[in-house]
């Protein structure tokens, strides 16, 4: 028993490295991606035109004759800057009013809860789909929406984490030292919010990249003909019909991977921050 | 204990209420905010004056004080007025009416094999915890947990479709030459079961199987690990060991004990499934050309015509929430610990 425990907990481990070097090659292909891909993603060529996998073409060439490998690789930059931007504002702005409200409890707490319960109230998807209407047909409409539906997460996660270490001796201490509210919250709080966090980080970056492929996929955002990965399953969807999968395959291979990747690291990162939460 | 139960579902209902006011205050903002004045894209002619587009301002309410458009909107909704839809020219509420029962029959097929599958083998990995069925399972979750249900369908498209030729044509519900029965439920199996129809039967399950088998793929896996654990957690209880040391028989241990309190979380779990399940029907509904209200919204969206987006969203919201209070209300009814929330 402790033995199949101990290899579990070792596999668990490897799978968590893997996917964070997984992540990690992403990353460096999403900032050196378009300097070395062999051909211009954008560059279409009649001769060309769906072409199966070949020594030159190594994922084929879509309906354009464009080379989808050069055009998944490519992806990866657009792709993983949504994500990053909008987990990014959602974490911050999240934290932030999510501490305070908890620290602060009150009137003040009670408002907020309630616009994050009415938030929640709104199937995800649904709810981005909505916000990118009304921000305008456009990148950073995309980015804006993500950020607002997974702000509720961190929103949450900080207000608990605050409200429940506001009587905790080392605040009281510092609050008898002297600083301020503002100052126990950035500089006591937080921080050791910070692990819940990192997790919630690692498992939004793969939703973030699921839910704006999505919106691609449906005309949002994202327009063709920029490369991304919802955007060229939307334009092969019809090939699949007549058989040219690779216009399929490749790019939704790229984005079940990333995924896969983000969420593989945050369940690993989760084991790590709370060994009791261990699934 | 019925009066205990009673009093809490009365309560939550309460508490549903200022979460349903607050939806609609969003989605009023919502096609206030929306790109575009309503009365010009509405008087869209060539020959139209600026006195025909404050007529049709009047007409439409805009001239007053957003107070005063906000009780509009409420009286609106509550007869369940939502406006024209540009692109059919039909009222919204009509519109839905005709493709909501498509997107029910779907979601709810789409479900019943979500739970069809997931259950029964979150049961079996907990039963063989750690085998290489467990992992397997492991492996299947995690993976399907990172599967955009637009892409299975297209992976399943490609198999079923084109290269084993057992699937029917991945477009709508019937194929064209078909002929829908008379609808009586909308739901086009019933419907064709009703009247003894069973060719039409087969082929409307037919055609509704591989849609709702990329619906179900996202929903799957957080129901199979709730199972799991659920179960492990039910298992591994004293009332079980107890039952075990009577000398109980094991299938009634796990039928009548273990099953019932393990199915807890999955219950929990739910709303999430819920969520990502209204979600998917969006995308799913697109991609198979199903005539229901996802596809339906998807077009007006993209066609800037924003009564039916907005009617969309409302009637969505509104599902989930009552959605999440009656799974909230059936955990309290099972679970005499389950602490409602609010």
């Amino acid at each position: 028993m402790a033995r199949s425990v101990a290899l579990y907990h070792l596999r668990r481990n490897t799978a968590t490295s893997v996917a964070a070097a997984v992540i990690v090659l992403l990353f460096l292909l999403a900032i050196f991606g378009p300097l070395i891909v062999p051909y211009d993603p954008l560059a279409t060529s009649m001769q060309e035109v769906l072409q199966p996998p070949s020594a030159e073409h190594w994922f084929g060439t879509d309906q354009l004759g464009r080379d989808i490998f050069s055009r998944v690789v490519v992806a990866t930059r657009l792709d993983f800057a949504i994500a990053v931007a909008a987990v990014a504002i959602s974490a911050l702005a999240g934290i932030s009013v999510g501490a305070m409200s908890g620290y602060l409890g009150g009137w003040l707490d009670g408002v907020t809860s309630r616009i994050v319960d009415v938030m929640m109230a709104f199937p995800l998807f649904v709810a981005a789909m909505a916000l990118v209407a009304v921000f305008g047909n456009s990148v950073q409409s995309v980015v804006l929406a993500t950020s607002i539906i997974n702000f509720p997460f961190y929103f949450r996660l900080a207000r608990i984490e605050a409200a429940s270490r506001r009587e905790i001796g080392y605040v009281e201490a510092a609050l008898i030292n002297g600083n301020s509210s503002g100052s126990v919250i950035f500089r006591f709080l937080l921080p050791n919010s910070l692990p819940p966090v990192i997790v919630q980080v690692s498992l939004n970056l793969g939703w973030a990249i699921l839910s704006t492929s999505g919106l691609a996929f449906i005309g949002l955002g994202v327009a063709p003909p920029t490369p991304e990965w919802g955007i060229m399953i939307q334009e092969g969807a019809s090939m699949m019909m007549s058989g040219e999968w690779w216009t399929v395959f490749f790019p939704g291979l790229a984005l079940v991977l990333s995924v896969f990747c983000f969420s593989l690291l945050g369940d690993g990162l989760r084991d790590i921050a709370d060994p009791r939460r261990r699934s | 204990m019925k009066h205990r139960t009673l009093r809490l579902i009365a309560w939550r209902l309460l508490m549903a209420l200022p979460i349903l006011f607050g939806v609609i205050v969003v989605t009023f903002v919502l096609i206030r905010a929306l790109p575009g004045d309503p009365a010009i894209v509405y008087a869209s002619g060539p020959n139209m004056s600026q006195e025909d587009i404050d007529a049709i301002r009047r007409a439409m309410g805009l001239d007053k004080s957003v107070f005063e458009q906000f009780l509009l909107y409420l009286n609106n909704i509550a007869h369940l007025n939502f406006g024209n839809s540009l692109v059919t020219g039909q009222p919204v509420l009509k519109d839905f009416g005709e493709r909501l029962p498509a997107t029910l029959e779907l979601a709810v097929f789409a479900f019943a094999l979500s739970l069809v599958v997931a259950l029964p083998v979150g049961v079996l990995s907990a039963l063989y915890r750690d085998s290489w069925i467990d992992q397997l399972v492991r492996v299947i979750t995690s993976v399907s947990a990172a599967m955009p249900g637009f892409f299975f369908g297209l992976i399943l498209i490609f198999i079923f479709y084109f290269l084993m030729g057992v699937a029917p044509e991945p477009i709508g519900r019937l194929s064209g030459w078909s002929i829908a029965p008379p609808t009586v439920t909308g739901f086009m199996t019933i419907d064709a079961a009703l009247i003894g129809d069973w060719e039409i039967f087969r082929e409307a399950l037919g055609k509704m199987l591989m849609p709702a088998a990329s619906m179900a793929i996202f929903a799957v896996a957080p129901l199979m690990r709730m199972m799991r654990g659920g179960m492990i957690d039910a298992l591994d209880s004293d009332y079980i060991k107890a039952a075990r040391a009577y000398g109980i028989p094991r299938r009634k241990i796990l039928l009548q004990y273990a099953l019932p309190n393990a199915m807890l979380p999955v219950l929990a779990t739910m709303g999430m499934v819920l969520s990502t399940m209204l979600g998917a029907n969006i995308m799913i509904e697109k991609l198979f050309a199903w005539p229901g209200i996802g596809s339906y919204s998807v077009n007006a969206l993209t066609g800037v015509d924003y009564a039916p987006v907005q009617a969309f969203v409302l009637i969505v919201a509104v599902l989930f929430v009552l959605m999440t209070l009656a799974i909230d209300i059936l955990s309290a009814a099972i679970d005499p610990r389950y602490k409602l929330k609010g």
